[in-house]
């Protein structure tokens, strides 16, 4: 075992292997900050170019690529509200807020060290249970995929400070969007009024977009200045305090983590739920006196950006393990290793294990690598936000349009996004929970098809299973707390007064 | 180092050269037509899926054929709908050809659902990509050992589905008809066949069904036992399961088994837009072929469990054109439920 850990990290070092790495890095890097290409698309690309590599560079290219993707959208994110790929969505809903208060340099840091960490802590545990992986994988299923997302659902009420009124409706907006399209358990089609482009539902990237980024930057324009307010440019935060963060926050960063890797280990969730659950949970365990969720506290940058990559180091198990793919990208990594003659499965965890280490090698190089690249840059990429408005808003408006319309190629897209981008504006100027909404759209679908397909499967004593009673009483508790904070807060106060 | 170096400069010029013309002499006017030019070549589907992987995979061969240059643009929405309305609508040039999910499309045209502008025996057939048998699985530890098992049962038997306008159900549904099944009960709702799958190995569920190609693995790995295939002909690797036909169905069942075997004759095909100019038809038919019987392409696929199987594109007509035309009444009426 030991000596197959070493010899994985020989194979990563050894020439070429460590050159197409590099350069998938930078590709990788590239294509993530670049807004509306996400990992499969990234994948997708370079794909053909690793037919004719050997076995060691293959993988270290396409890890490579692969794993930084994310890590180049939260740049874009924290920026300008524009999700560089889907996961990054989340990282917004407090990326933005501190980068308008001139903080952009320290959220980036904090988002960089939480997604390198995250993707070694996700390594380390896909490393350590490597030999009891089925039994892992096995014991979720539809009630425990149900319960999950009520446990997500559950977080809406606190996503909203002081008026929980406002963060359920906007939840219900977002659950409601989630209705539209057609549904998987008999194929009706709801609330697409004959649109084609709606049969498939309301996508998640064009939606943050709009919500985020357009509404943001119409917001810039009405309001003039610059994102972050000129007279903060003497303290340009610096990258490094962000990284501080992330050690302050350590509870946090381990918690999400340990959510993210769950969520990648078990195929069916999906990615995007990673890191909104993970953002649900730092909301929930906010403590008192910190920034308000949503407004610009660290804690929402860190939360998802560790969840994701520790998500992706999940998702590599069930993939190496049984050949089902954990995400997309998973997917298109299955095909590629088949075609250099990988055959995921036991072979590849008993005679080819040095080359599943070299994978974990990959992963954990690629993640350290790429986010220091972004680190050097951090500072000056975090320049942009002290441009003037009238001059920046038009670029970052039109790159929206382009990433968007990535998500499908179609005009369908752009409308969402524009109609989303005034349902944002208006929710921003009325101070709704633009995050309850987005979490809502998420989880929308995942309770309604995994409550059907409990049922149908189990009858209603689904709930009795242990996974999904210890679900259970966790979302009671996360509930009864976030009534109960509230009023225990207030007496405490009296006391002390 | 060599090597690096050539995949560096690849990745530099975007895979947008030709390497050489090597076309025949089969229509002067075509091949000169397509020097040079680009073709659009529609998936349906999102970038990273099975479809969009064979477009991607065929696209060097093609270009190598026919001296044009191939961009791959994804047009997902409507379960291939509505690339393929682009496909049908683009100026009949030859310069637009795409790929086709032929077990949504066919069923989808037969009910007449909503959203389609195409006509299916009205586009110009270039090849099929491959055929699709299909199989019917029950768990490892499923007391069902044969078909015959199934057919006796008197419980009822729990099967996991991916959507109602999915393959999996159809075979389902198929095979409900076609043994006039009444223990079957079918489990709707699962996002694709690798969660109905999971959801048969945890031991939730009895059974499921899906192409050989999507099951074969799982079945040598001992996950699940294959107990009838849904195919008019062995299928290589699984010998020693049953054909559908081997068991005994009523007149109007067999005719329902010979419109879906038809269908999964042709599951995978790629089309160009009606009304292009005979010998631009006939060049780009040719080019398929070449790329589809290239022993190398077709050796590599079959390593990635990506199974290729050329047919001509005439051919694939004639069975879209049956499946129109045998399509019995009942199963009619159900498609038309599923699609409504």
């Amino acid at each position: 075992m030991i000596e197959a850990l070493w010899d994985g990290l020989v194979l990563v070092f050894s020439w070429p292997a460590i050159g197409y790495m590099s350069i998938g890095v930078l590709f990788g890097l590239f294509m993530g900050f670049t807004p509306g290409i996400g990992g499969p698309v990234t994948l997708a690309l370079v794909l053909p170019f690793s037919f004719s590599l050997d076995e060691v560079s293959a993988v270290a290219f396409l890890l490579g690529t692969h794993s930084v993707v994310v890590t180049g959208g939260s740049v874009s994110a924290i920026l300008f509200g524009v999700p560089g790929a889907g996961p990054n969505a989340a990282t917004i809903i407090d990326g933005f807020p501190l980068a308008q208060r001139g903080e952009a340099g320290r959220a980036i840091g904090a988002a960089l060290t939480a997604s390198a960490l995250g993707g070694l802590f996700g390594t380390v545990v896909l490393a350590c249970i490597i030999p009891v992986l089925r039994p892992v994988v096995l014991v979720f299923g539809p009630p425990e995929f149900f319960m999950l997302a009520i446990l997500g659902v559950v977080f809406l009420a606190t996503l909203s400070g002081d008026e929980p009124l406002k963060g359920v409706i906007a939840g219900l907006l977002g659950l409601m969007i989630s209705l539209i399209g057609e549904e998987l358990i008999v194929g009706t089609k709801r609330y697409t009024f004959d649109l084609v482009y709606l049969w498939d539902g309301i996508k998640l990237v064009p939606a943050v977009i709009g919500l985020f980024a357009i509404a943001e930057m119409v917001d810039l324009l009405v309001k003039g200045g610059s994102i972050a307010k000129p007279e903060k440019q003497a303290a340009l935060s610096s990258p490094w305090t962000g990284m501080v963060d992330v050690f302050k926050h350590w509870g946090l960063f381990v918690r999400s983590c340990i959510l993210g890797v769950i969520i990648g280990i078990i195929p069916g969730l999906g990615g995007d739920v990673a890191c909104f659950l993970a953002y649900g949970q730092a909301a929930q365990t906010a403590k008192k006196g910190e920034v308000e969720y949503g407004k610009g506290n660290i804690g929402g940058v860190i939360a998802p950006e560790a969840a994701n990559n520790a998500k992706e180091g999940g998702a590599l198990v069930p993939t190496i393990a049984f050949g089902i793919p954990g995400s997309g990208s998973m997917a298109i990594l299955l095909g590629a290793l088949l075609i250099v003659g990988i055959t995921p499965g036991a072979a590849l965890l008993n005679e080819k294990l040095d080359i599943t280490f070299a994978m974990v090698w990959t992963l954990a190089i690629a993640n350290l690598g790429g986010a220091a690249i972004m680190m050097l840059m951090a500072k000056r990429l975090a320049k942009i936000t002290f441009l003037e408005g009238s001059v920046l808003a038009p670029i970052i408006i039109s790159v929206c349009f382009i990433g968007a319309y990535m998500t499908t190629n179609s005009m369908g897209d752009i409308i969402v996004a524009i109609v989303l981008g005034v349902i944002g504006y208006e929710m921003k100027r009325l101070n709704f929970s633009r995050a309850a909404l987005l979490l809502g759209l998420v989880l929308g679908r995942i309770v309604e098809q995994n409550l059907f397909l409990s049922i149908r499967i189990f009858g209603a004593d689904f709930i009795y299973r242990p996974i999904a009673m210890v679900l259970v009483v966790l979302s009671v508790l996360v509930m009864g707390w976030s009534f109960l904070k509230p009023v225990l807060q207030r007496r405490n106060e009296k006391h002390a007064g | 180092m060599k090597r690096f170096s050539l995949v560096l400069v690849s990745i530099l010029i975007a895979g947008g050269i030709n390497l050489g013309s090597q076309t025949p002499a089969l229509s002067q006017d075509a091949a000169a037509f397509y020097k040079g030019k680009t073709v659009t070549f529609i998936v349906p589907y999102s970038a990273g899926g099975g479809y969009d992987f064979y477009a991607r995979f065929m696209a060097p061969h093609l270009e190598k054929h026919t001296g044009c240059t191939i961009v791959i643009k994804n047009k997902p929405g409507g379960g291939g709908v509505v690339g393929a309305n682009v496909v049908y609508r683009a100026k009949p040039d030859g310069r637009t050809i795409g790929i086709l999910n032929m077990t949504g499309a066919i069923p989808a045209q037969i009910a007449g659902a909503k959203g389609i502008d195409f006509d299916l025996t009205k586009f110009n057939w270039m090849a099929r990509l491959n055929d699709e048998p299909q199989v019917f699985v029950v768990g490892a530890k499923s007391k069902y050992n044969s078909w015959n098992d199934i057919l006796q049962s008197k419980e009822t038997i729990k099967l996991s589905s991916t959507g109602t306008v999915g393959s999996t159900y159809l075979d389902l549904l198929v095979l409900k008809l076609v043994f006039d099944i009444k223990t079957f009960d079918i489990i709707t709702g699962f996002s694709g066949t690798s969660d109905a799958d999971l959801s048969v190995i945890r031991g939730e569920l009895e059974g499921t069904a899906s192409s050989v190609s999507s099951k074969i693995k799982k079945i040598e790995e001992g996950d699940f036992k294959p107990l009838l295939i849904i195919a008019d002909e062995k299928v290589k690797g699984l010998e020693n399961v049953p054909l559908i036909y081997d068991f005994p169905m009523s007149a109007e069942g067999k005719k329902i088994a010979d419109t879906y075997i038809g269908m999964m004759a042709v599951a995978r095909a790629m089309m160009m837009t009606p009304g292009v100019p005979a010998d631009r038809v006939a060049f780009m038919r040719e080019a398929f072929k070449k790329t589809l019987t290239d022993a190398d392409l077709v050796q590599k696929a079959e390593k990635m469990d990506r199974p290729v199987a050329w047919m001509d594109g005439e051919k694939v007509l004639k069975f879209i054109e049956r499946s129109f035309t045998e399509a019995p009444p009942l199963f009619v009426n159900e498609l038309k439920q599923i699609m409504k």
